[in-house]
C-alpha cells in the first residue's frame, strides 16, 4: 500500500513538471526583431561604402520608381519640406511592424536621409543587422540635399570630406600658443587664464591585460 | 528573469535563506529515499540496491530538462549559472579517494550529515572523520598543489567534450539512464531473490 | 507479489516514457546561447535620445581636470593619429573596434570610453558596434576633433548682442585653449567654467598614465557557491 502511495505521488510529480514545461514553453514568444548579422560583418561592410548614395546620384533615382526615399524625421519637419515622393518614417517608428514589413519588400531599394548624415547612419546601421538589406544613406541628410552645389562645408560630395582633418593639429596649436605669447607681452593684459600647467606630452593610459588565473573555487 | 540573484531580483542577502530553505529540501528528498541508512547507500558497489543510482540520475536529468527548457523559454539565462572548473587530475585522484571513502565508511558527505542529524553514531564518526581529512589536506595543501591545479580544463561541458548538441545529450543521458534502470532493476531482482533462496524463502524486500 | 511488481512497473515505465519524451523534445529544440546584446528596439530608441553624446566643452572640461576615469579613444587610422590627437587619447582604428584587444578596453565597466574622429560620423559606428554587444558607459564628442579645433583651440568670439552665456563659455573655452596649445606658466583664473581657484597648478606628469590592472570581467558574477 506505501508502495502505491509513493508512485501515485511521483505521478502527480511528474505531471506538474510536465505542465510546467508546456506553460513555460507557450508562453514563450521568440522575439520580433532577431538580429541577422553580427557585428563583424557590419563593420565590413561600412568599410566598402557602397551603401551610400550622394546628393547629384540621388537626383537622378528620384525618377526611378523602385526606389522610395525614406525621410526620418519627424513629421513637422517632413510637412514643411521633404524630397518629392517621399514618404515619412519617423526614427522611433522605423521599426515598427507596417515600417518593417515595407522594408522586407525586395522589389524596392530604400535610400534614407535625415537632417543631418549622422541621424541616418545609426537608424541604417540597426536595420542593417536586422537583415534588411536593401537599404542605403543619402549623404548628408536633407540639408546635404538642399545645398546642393554650395561649397564645403555646406555641401559635400561624400563622406571623406567631412570625416577629413580640416585642421593640421601641430600646426594650429604652436600658431594658437604663438598668438597668447604675443597677448602676454602686453602686460596687464586680462584675458582668462587658468592655474593649471598643462600635463605635458602626456602618453595615452596603457590598459594591461590582465590574466585570468584558474579560481580555486570550492566544489563539493 | 533568472538565475534570480545574480540578476538583482532578489536581494544578495536572501542568498544564505534560500540555501537554508535548500538545505532542508535536500535532507528531507535524502532522509525519505532512505538515505540515512548505509546499507541502501552501500548496496550501488554490492549490487543489491540500486537506489542511489535511481536518485542520482532522476535528479540530473530533471535539472537538465528544467535548465534546458527554461533557457529556451528565456525564463532563465543558463551563461549565468554557474559551474565550477574542470580541473582532470584533481577530479580524479579524489573521485577515487572518495569512492574508497564511501565503500569503506559507508557514507558520502550529504549523506553522512543527513544519517548523522537522525543520530546515527556511525554517522557522527564519518563526520568527524571528513573534518580530519579536510584539516590534514589544508596542512599539506604546499605538496598536493600541482595535484590540485594539474590538467585545468577551463568550464568544459560533457557535450561539448562528446561534440553533440545539448538536447541531444540530455536526449541520450536520459535514454541511458531509462536502460540503466531497467538493467539494474534486473540486477537487484536476481541478487535479491538469489541471496532470498539461500536464506530459505526469507523474501528480502524488492525496494 | 508479481504482480505487484509488475503494476509498480507499469507505472514506472510510463514515467520512463514521459521522461523520454521530454528528452526527446529537447533534441529538436534549437541550441540557445543567450549572447548578451542589446535589443534592436533600445539600440534605436538610445540613438533617438542622442544621450551619447558628450560636448567638446565636457572633454575639455575632464581633461583639464585630470579625470581618472574618462579614456579618449581616437578612431582614425594610424597615419592620422600619429599626426596629432588630443592629450592621452588612445588609438583604435575604427577597422579594429571590434578586435580582442578593443574589447579588453571597452569591457572596463569603471571607465567613461569618448570616441572620437575628425567629424563624429565614424566615431558613431562604432558607438552603435559596441553598443550592441552591452560595452557601457561609451560616449561621443559631438563635432569630432574638427569640431574640437573650432570651440576649444580656436573659439570664435561672440557678438555683442549675444547673452551673456556665450561670452562666460568663450571666456572658458579661450582659458582651455591655453592650457592645451602647450603655455607652461600658471596665471590666476578669471571666470568661467574651469573654476577653482583653489586649485594648485598640477605638477606636469610625464609618467604615462596606468591603468589599475583589474580583471577584465567577462560576465556579471554569478553566484560562487560550490555543491
Amino acid at each position: 500500500m506505501k508502495e502505491h502511495q509513493r508512485t501515485d505521488r511521483l505521478v502527480l510529480i511528474t505531471i506538474i513538471l510536465v505542465l510546467l514545461v508546456a506553460i513555460a514553453l507557450l508562453t514563450y514568444k521568440a522575439p520580433r526583431l532577431v538580429y541577422e548579422i553580427n557585428s563583424d560583418q557590419v563593420l565590413t561592410e561600412l568599410n566598402q561604402q557602397d551603401f551610400l548614395v550622394s546628393v547629384d546620384q540621388a537626383k537622378e533615382m528620384e525618377k526611378d520608381e523602385n526606389v522610395v526615399f525614406v525621410d526620418i524625421r519627424n513629421s513637422g519637419e517632413f510637412f514643411v519640406k521633404h524630397i518629392e515622393n517621399a514618404i515619412n518614417v519617423p526614427k522611433i517608428k522605423l521599426l515598427d511592424e507596417a515600417s518593417m514589413e515595407m522594408f522586407e519588400d525586395d522589389t524596392k531599394s530604400f535610400v534614407l536621409y535625415g537632417s543631418n548624415h549622422r541621424a541616418a547612419a545609426g537608424p541604417w546601421m540597426v536595420l542593417k543587422q536586422l537583415g534588411i538589406e536593401n537599404i542605403k544613406i543619402l549623404v548628408g541628410g536633407y540639408s546635404n540635399y538642399q545645398n546642393f552645389g554650395k561649397a564645403f562645408p555646406d555641401y559635400y560630395q561624400d563622406l571623406g570630406e567631412v570625416e577629413k582633418a580640416q585642421y593640421d593639429i601641430q600646426s594650429e596649436i604652436s600658431r594658437v600658443s604663438a598668438k597668447f605669447a604675443e597677448m602676454d607681452k602686453v602686460s596687464g593684459d586680462d584675458s582668462p587664464k587658468l592655474n593649471k600647467t598643462p600635463v605635458k606630452n602626456s602618453t595615452p593610459i596603457q590598459i594591461i591585460p590582465v590574466e585570468q588565473k584558474p579560481a580555486a573555487d570550492e566544489g563539493c | 528573469m533568472g538565475p534570480l540573484i545574480p540578476n538583482g531580483i532578489i536581494d544578495a542577502g536572501w542568498s544564505y535563506l534560500v540555501a537554508f530553505i535548500i538545505g532542508i529540501a535536500f535532507g528531507l528528498i535524502m532522509e525519505s529515499s532512505g538515505f540515512s541508512s548505509s546499507k541502501k547507500i552501500v548496496g550501488l558497489f554490492y549490487g543489491y540496491d540500486f537506489t542511489v543510482l535511481r536518485v542520482f540520475f532522476t535528479a540530473a536529468f530533471i535539472a537538465m530538462f528544467g535548465l534546458l527548457y527554461l533557457n529556451y523559454a528565456e525564463i532563465l539565462d543558463l551563461s549565468m549559472v554557474y559551474f565550477p572548473e574542470t580541473f582532470l587530475t584533481s577530479a580524479i585522484v579524489g573521485g577515487v579517494i572518495m569512492g574508497i571513502g564511501f565503500i569503506v565508511g559507508g557514507y558520502c558527505p550529504g549523506t553522512g550529515i543527513v544519517a548523522a542529524s537522525i543520530g546515527k553514531i556511525d554517522a557522527i564518526v564519518f563526520l568527524i572523520g571528513i573534518f580530519i581529512g579536510i584539516f590534514i589536506f589544508s596542512e599539506l595543501f604546499p605538496l598536493v598543489k600541482d595535484i590540485y591545479f594539474g590538467n585545468p580544463m577551463g568550464k568544459s561541458r560533457f557535450n561539448e567534450l562528446l561534440g553533440l548538441s545539448r538536447g541531444m545529450f540530455a536526449f541520450l543521458f536520459v535514454l541511458i539512464a531509462v536502460i540503466a534502470f531497467i538493467v539494474t532493476r534486473t540486477i537487484e531482482i536476481r541478487v535479491n531473490n538469489k541471496y532470498a533462496a539461500e536464506n530459505h524463502g526469507d523474501q528480502a524486500s524488492a525496494e | 507479489m508479481d504482480n505487484k511488481i509488475l503494476h509498480t512497473r507499469k507505472r514506472y515505465l510510463a514515467l520512463a516514457g514521459v521522461f523520454l519524451l521530454l528528452g526527446l523534445g529537447l533534441v529538436f529544440l534549437p541550441d540557445k546561447d543567450n549572447k548578451k546584446e542589446m535589443k534592436p528596439e533600445h539600440l534605436l530608441a538610445k540613438l533617438v535620445d542622442k544621450s551619447r553624446f558628450i560636448s567638446t566643452d565636457d572633454v575639455a572640461d575632464q581633461l583639464i581636470n585630470n579625470d581618472p576615469t574618462m579614456i579618449l579613444i581616437d578612431v582614425r587610422s594610424k597615419d592620422e593619429y600619429d599626426k596629432g590627437s588630443l592629450p592621452g587619447a588612445l588609438n583604435i582604428p575604427l577597422s579594429e573596434i571590434l578586435n580582442e584587444s578593443s574589447t579588453q578596453v571597452f569591457q572596463r565597466k569603471s571607465y567613461d570610453k569618448v570616441l572620437f574622429g575628425n567629424s563624429d560620423i565614424y566615431a558613431d559606428q562604432a558607438w552603435i558596434l559596441l553598443s550592441r554587444n552591452l560595452m557601457g558607459r561609451t560616449y561621443v564628442m559631438k563635432g569630432g576633433l574638427n569640431h574640437w579645433m573650432e570651440t576649444i583651440i580656436n573659439p570664435t568670439e561672440p557678438n555683442p548682442a549675444e547673452p551673456i552665456e556665450n561670452f562666460e563659455l568663450y571666456h572658458a573655452r579661450v582659458a582651455a585653449s591655453r592650457y592645451f596649445a602647450g603655455q607652461n606658466t600658471a596665471f590666476i583664473y578669471s571666470d568661467g567654467d574651469f573654476t577653482n581657484t583653489n586649485k594648485k597648478p598640477a605638477s606636469s606628469q610625464t609618467k604615462p598614465k596606468v591603468s589599475t590592472p583589474m580583471p577584465v570581467q567577462h560576465k556579471q558574477a554569478a553566484a560562487d557557491e560550490g555543491c
